[in-house]
């Protein structure tokens, strides 16, 4: 006798965890990503940006983007993918490499989280710690080489493979349905294909379509949570009526077909960027322009804000903001790079002839020893700049000339014949009651300045 | 590009990252002191909060 026993269990989360893949990025996607699945379908490489994309609801190569321009800050990048290679289980069912290592249990998930995190503080201290991968320097031809291959390959080879038909950009639910998962257990979505269709129909923008089915997902969601009577009686041949809330029975249904949007002001804003960043090393190469590094992020930021302040009233912006987030941490970090020689400099000058009226130092040490110069007199009236950045600055004055001392620090320790300040903008001037006088200016940025007499 | 209902949110982040290119620009060719910036940057974020307070209140009332 066929027995069907109605419970109260709620059912089994969709495969791919409760946040259902779909299209457009929010705050729960983004908690979220750490139940992402490295995808089969559309990957590069291990699959890790396309997994994450269809996790937060964005087009895979922004999360390609993102990730190129990270290795360009201490491979940062680089330890991010990795990272979710190993600690990441793959959508056909096959777990992480790290399970498959290390035969985790039931534990999996925490440690992947672990995982995770600390790959991301590892991340950010090579973003904070390293400074020889910036944008003007060694690696400008691989930059220029790398980021425009990217973009065409994604344009031309990934693109048009995914508009046609081979991998949907917002694909349904990750991995194999559970076994154990009942015959007339359906996809717990409360409205149809049609029913979502005909709120798409409803909408004249495709943006609305798409945000309608996120509603349909976030209905879904509920429905997750909601008590929910199932069958608990598998496998007697028999179908059972569908559970109360879904409209359809047997497998899950397929998601309805969605129009996306095609990401326009994203594709022209990113393209923008590209051609001020490579006509601006044309013009650095070509004329020789001295170029401070940080104009190159400072340019390539500014055409995004612009892009953003576009998308406040035209097309999608959102996808902008990570790209900005990016391009606003290698602008300050290529802004803390010291500009001027590294090392321990040392400046023995022996006449007054010989003593540069401009010293720099851009890490490390500078002692500029002044007390060999044979005919300090010549001194007095001159004015010497020093501009330091991080370490010491340490001058040596003849024992008995005079000198006015200008000294400021953006962080650290001045000491000045005797004087002493310390702290954030710090400053100290001495000035000398005899005319004429040496004038010391030093600028530094952090560490220390001293100034003291033979 | 479809015409949408404003996105402050969207225009708060690119006014942000337009104020911090240019910081960065006028840095870099030294117009300005980096100390110059930390004067202007808390500038720059009141009144950025304050045409947000204006919008909300616009938006809301």
């Amino acid at each position: 006798m066929e027995t069907m026993n109605q419970t109260t269990t709620p059912p089994p989360p969709p495969p791919g965890g409760p946040h259902a893949p779909g299209p457009g990025p929010d705050a729960e996607r983004l908690r979220s990503v750490t139940s992402a699945r490295r995808s089969t379908e559309g990957r590069l490489v291990a699959g890790v940006a396309s997994g994450v994309g269809r996790q937060l609801g964005i087009d895979p190569i922004i999360v390609r983007i993102v990730l190129v321009a990270l290795c360009f800050a201490g491979l940062s990048g680089l330890i991010l993918y990795a990272a979710a290679w190993f600690v990441l289980p793959s959508d056909d069912g096959r777990p992480s490499v790290m399970t498959d290592w290390f035969r985790l249990g039931d534990n999996e998930p925490q440690l992947r989280v672990v995982a995770l995190a600390v790959a991301g503080a590892l991340a950010l201290v090579a973003i904070v710690g390293d400074t020889g991968w910036y944008w003007g320097g060694p690696s400008l031809g691989v930059l220029w080489l790398a980021v425009p291959a990217l973009f065409l390959y994604w344009l031309f080879a990934v693109l048009p493979r995914q508009r046609g038909g081979g991998t949907p950009s917002t694909p349904g639910p990750v991995g194999p349905p559970p076994t154990s998962q009942p015959s007339g257990w359906s996809s717990p979505t409360t409205t149809s294909p049609a029913e979502a269709t005909d709120r798409a129909d409803a909408t004249d923008d495709t943006t609305d379509v798409i945000d309608a089915v996120d509603s349909v997902d976030d209905e879904a969601g509920q429905a997750d949570g909601a008590p929910t009577a199932v069958l608990d009686a598998p496998g007697d041949g028999v179908v059972p009526p569908p559970p109360p809330g879904a409209t359809a029975s047997g497998p899950a249904q397929p998601r309805p077909h969605v129009p996306r949007t095609r990401p326009t002001l994203f594709l022209a804003t990113m393209s923008v960027v590209l051609i001020a960043l490579g006509g601006l090393a044309t013009v650095h190469a070509a004329a020789g322009l001295d170029l401070a590094p940080q104009t190159y992020p400072a340019v390539a930021l500014g055409i995004v804000g612009a892009g953003l302040l576009v998308g406040a009233r035209w097309g999608r912006s959102i996808a902008l903001v990570p790209v900005g987030i990016v391009l606003a941490l290698v602008l300050g970090a290529v802004g803390l790079v010291p500009d001027g020689p590294i090392g321990d400099l040392r400046r023995t000058p022996t006449s007054a002839a010989a003593v540069d009226t401009r010293y720099e130092l851009g890490a490390g040490s500078l002692r500029l020893d002044l007390s060999g110069v044979r005919d300090p007199e010549d001194l007095l009236g001159r004015t010497i700049v020093i501009d330091g950045g991080l370490g010491q600055v340490r001058v040596i004055l003849p024992a008995d000339l005079d000198v006015t001392v200008e000294a400021t620090i953006s962080g650290g320790e001045i000491r000045v014949l005797g004087q002493v300040t310390s702290g954030q903008g710090a400053s100290l001037d001495v000035v000398s009651d005899e005319r004429p006088a040496l004038t010391l200016e030093i600028d530094h940025t952090f560490g220390q300045i001293d100034v003291e007499r033979a | 590009m479809n015409e949408h209902p404003f996105n402050p949110w969207s225009f708060f982040a690119g006014a942000v990252f337009l104020l911090a290119a240019i910081g960065g620009a006028v840095v870099a060719i030294d117009v300005v002191t980096p100390r110059d910036l930390l004067t202007a940057a808390p500038v720059a974020l009141i009144v950025l909060g304050v045409g947000g307070l204006a919008l909300t209140f616009r938006r809301t009332s």
